[in-house]
């Protein structure tokens, strides 16, 4: 019945209530736009680690671990084919990659600079990169370079190109490699960077005949990943290194999840803030119904129940501001998740794994939570002028009159 | 008459005022709060962009490239006559020479890629400000200053040698042993992470050429850099003649889209502010309906009419900017004292996340937030208090009698 007359009480005075309920539907929008930016640009960030760096587990020497920024070709996972065996072995697992990265200063004609190369299986790799091709395409034996690299050194699809590097038995090697493709994967630090290469030639460059520095093991999704972690680790008979994907990221993750932390208060403390309407719109509506309030309990209304009277009005008016906010809020997600804003000069300077175009993430359960903290944080907000009234004697009220 | 009005007004409601006020007085507050910390981070990279990298002006030649290191064109021949003749300017108070390469640096174990800066040691001072950062050593020839992560990657310390490999200017590669004689400890992470420097001389053996990329320019002011560029490119018509933001355009625009970005979610929280201020506004309207019928019965003009509500907004507005200027600048106080230690921030790490800062950072003040806020309040609380005003106009003195209250 309180429910009943709260909805009817939100219709009485209808111009008002929808002031009330923009300012919550407001700040909702708010919140869902400013959450769906940060989880687009988190799971960006993560995805990009995982499928370029990270794997959801990397297998290395522990001296690989330490030397890590300099990418050491000689630090070599012995019997490398053997750990992949038994690794695909493990159920829930759907790729192994056996990778080599190198650093080298890459050039043509007068053109230096610096690069890094990553040795791969082309058609084994959690790289997407025929998809990200945009000229040539994915050689059999041969390199794909990223777009601004290759406009760094000035080349283009069918050129070769001599690259020479440290091999993992200590000397200088350089072959020639011809450019099969150019992609453009839309984050400026690959594609300015770095350059792939198959593996035959890879070993062939950096000497590593079957073995390889580091293997990548790609689980369904984190949960899967968490699930088969400490089967995966009872694997490690040789001492290897064994990292999952927050231990590799490690002071980055830190600052990410922290900023996440304080994006939920900032987000808190909005619709805090929305709510202060509801209150103002309460109090007024309790001054205007005195007259009801002592007429209803000298009538034999309770003092609580005047209390939720007012209180499930407040939140009537959350919830529907709230609602109304939360699909809105929801379809702008979704249309800027199809629709990125690009940054590209921008973010040329960033040293981070992250797309250059940023997409929302529209989050059904994070826009429910939402629209009911808005309800709730009303139902509150409206609460403190409710309590002035259930203080109210019949005779008090309608004395004020 | 009009003004005290309206500021009666305000106090009749003194909660509803209240509450209003926090709307503004909140989002006052993390603007400018947002604007000295993010300020000082981006100041300090631009300090050390100009204090390490650039300088404030740089000559070079009309071909440089910084994709073609080793290219000839890429070197000023005629650079001593370019400083004699900088020298005459009175607005110049400094100069150096320097050369950029770019190689690799190996401790006989592993190998990276640096750049490596040729510097003059007696007068790379009167521009940049590598010297203050030297924590071990010093710069001697045949010798060479490390980053200070870059040398414990390696684990060099003072009198370890390392060697540096690069390309001369014919094409050739080339490899020379340095001894480690200095460790710079900087605030900038690209000088920590990825540099090295050797004397000017050894650089030119390097190149196997008496030439320099770059001749930096300390001047008078950076206000007036403009105008001193303009001086000395027709003093140079055959060399370019560049700024320090020119030099730093790319890393420039993101620090500059980045504040941009924020700014919008101050204007989020402005809009928000707008809604609350214009439904309690429009309570105070709607509540008073019977005074605005009695007031325009006893001839009291629309306009009037909308002025006592609008100048109640702007003591609102007012009154809420004040309380965020107090409460934001108690905060950026607060930062300025205790600075916020962005490496630890960043759990040790020394990469960066754009910006070109290291160690603590503290908040910087300035003036524009401040009348900037003024105006955005008053803006707000103006604008909800016109929108809400406006209904005034619609009412008659009758139908505003009528009203039951």
């Amino acid at each position: 019945m309180i429910f009943k007359y709260a909805i009817r009480n939100v219709m009485r005075n209808r111009r008002r209530s929808i002031g009330a309920m923009f300012a919550i539907f407001t700040g909702v929008v708010i919140v869902l736009f400013t959450q769906g930016l940060m989880d687009g640009m988190l799971i960006d960030l993560t995805d990009n680690y995982i499928k370029f760096q990270t794997g959801n587990f990397r297998f290395t020497t522990p001296d690989y671990g330490k030397r890590e920024r300099f990418l050491p070709v000689d630090q070599l996972i012995s019997d490398t084919p053997l750990l992949i065996d038994r690794l695909q072995s493990i159920p829930g697992i759907i790729l192994v990659e056996k990778r080599v990265r190198f650093g080298l200063l890459m050039g043509q004609g007068e053109n230096t600079v610096p690069a890094m190369g990553i040795g791969l299986d082309f058609k084994n790799t959690s790289l997407d990169i025929k998809a990200k091709i945009t000229q040539g395409g994915i050689p059999v034996n041969g390199m794909v370079i990223g777009s601004g690299l290759a406009a760094r050194i000035g080349c283009k699809t069918g050129d070769e190109i001599l690259i020479a590097t440290n091999t993992a038995e200590g000397g200088l090697n350089g072959i020639k490699v011809g450019v099969s493709g150019i992609f453009k994967y839309g984050i400026t630090m690959f594609d300015n960077e770095v350059f792939f290469l198959d593996l035959a030639s890879a070993s062939r460059l950096l000497k590593l005949g079957e073995d390889f520095p580091e293997i990548l093991v790609y689980a369904r999704n984190p949960k899967a990943a968490e699930r088969m972690e400490s089967e995966i680790r009872t694997l490690n008979k040789e001492g290897l290194l064994i990292k999952n994907f927050s231990e590799q990221v490690g002071g980055y993750w830190s600052v990410i999840l922290a900023s996440m932390k304080i994006l939920y208060i900032f987000e808190f403390i909005i619709l805090v803030l929305a709510s202060f309407v509801i209150f103002n719109t309460m109090m007024q509506t309790i001054f205007e119904r005195l007259e009801e309030i002592g007429t209803l309990k000298a009538l034999g209304m309770t003092d609580n129940a005047i209390l939720w009277n007012f209180t499930v009005e407040g939140a009537v008016m959350g919830l529907l501001g709230g609602g109304i906010g939360g699909v809105a809020g929801h379809l702008m997600n979704i249309f800027l998740s199809k629709h990125a804003l690009s940054f590209e000069k921008a973010m040329e300077s960033v040293e981070m794994p992250m797309s250059y175009s940023f997409r929302n993430e529209p989050n059904v359960p994070f826009t429910v939570i939402a629209v009911i903290a808005a309800a709730v944080i009303s139902g509150v907000a409206a609460s403190i002028p409710a309590l002035y009234a259930k203080k109210l004697s019949s005779a008090e009220a309608l004395k004020k009159v | 008459m009009l003004l005290s009005l309206a500021f009666k007004n305000l106090t009749r409601y003194g909660r509803r005022s209240l509450l209003t006020l926090i709307l503004i007085a909140f989002s006052i507050t993390v603007y400018l709060w947002m604007d000295g910390i993010t300020r000082g981070i981006r100041e300090q990279s631009f300090d050390n962009l100009i204090n390490f990298e650039t300088g404030h002006i740089q000559i070079r030649t009309k071909e440089y490239d910084e994709k073609k290191p080793f290219s000839e064109k890429n070197f000023l021949t005629d650079q001593n006559e370019i400083a004699a003749k900088l020298l005459k300017f009175d607005f110049v108070t400094g100069i150096c020479m320097r050369t950029r390469l770019i190689g690799e640096i190996d401790n006989g174990r592993d190998s990276v890629p640096v750049v490596a800066w040729g510097i003059e040691p007696e007068k790379d001072k009167d521009v940049f400000n590598l010297y203050d950062f030297i924590s071990e050593g010093a710069l001697t020839e045949g010798g060479a200053l490390l980053g200070k992560s870059l040398a414990s990657d390696l684990d060099m310390g003072i009198g370890d040698y390392v060697y540096f490999t690069t390309r001369t200017t014919g094409g050739m590669l080339d490899s020379i042993e340095l001894e480690v004689t200095g460790i710079v400890d900087s605030a900038d992470p690209g000088v920590n992470n990825t540099a090295i420097f050797i004397s000017l001389s050894d650089a030119e053996k390097f190149i196997d050429m008496k030439g320099v990329s770059q001749i930096a320019v300390k001047t008078r002011s950076l206000a007036a850099l403009k105008t001193y560029c303009k001086t000395i490119s027709e003093a140079f018509p055959d060399h370019d003649v560049l700024d320090w933001k020119q030099l730093g355009e790319s890393f420039i625009t993101f620090a500059e889209t980045d504040w941009k970005y924020g700014l919008l979610f101050i204007y989020l929280f402005l809009f928000l502010a707008f809604v609350g201020f214009a439904n309690t506004m429009l309570m105070s309207v709607y509540e008073k309906k019977r005074e605005i019928g009695t007031l325009k019965a006893l001839g009291m003009t629309d306009l009037q009419m909308q002025g006592v509500f609008v100048l109640e907004g702007f003591w609102l507005g007012l009154a809420g900017c004040l309380t965020g200027i107090v409460f934001g600048t108690l905060f950026i106080w607060y930062f300025t004292r205790h600075p916020l230690d962005y490496s630890k921030i960043m759990g040790g790490d020394q990469s960066n996340l754009g910006y070109k800062v290291l160690g603590k950072i503290p908040a910087r003040w300035s003036i524009v937030p401040f009348y900037t806020s003024v105006l955005m309040s008053l803006i707000t609380s103006m604008g909800a208090s016109i929108f809400a005003a406006r209904q005034t106009t619609k009412m008659s003195p009758a139908e505003c009698l009528r009203t039951k209250q």
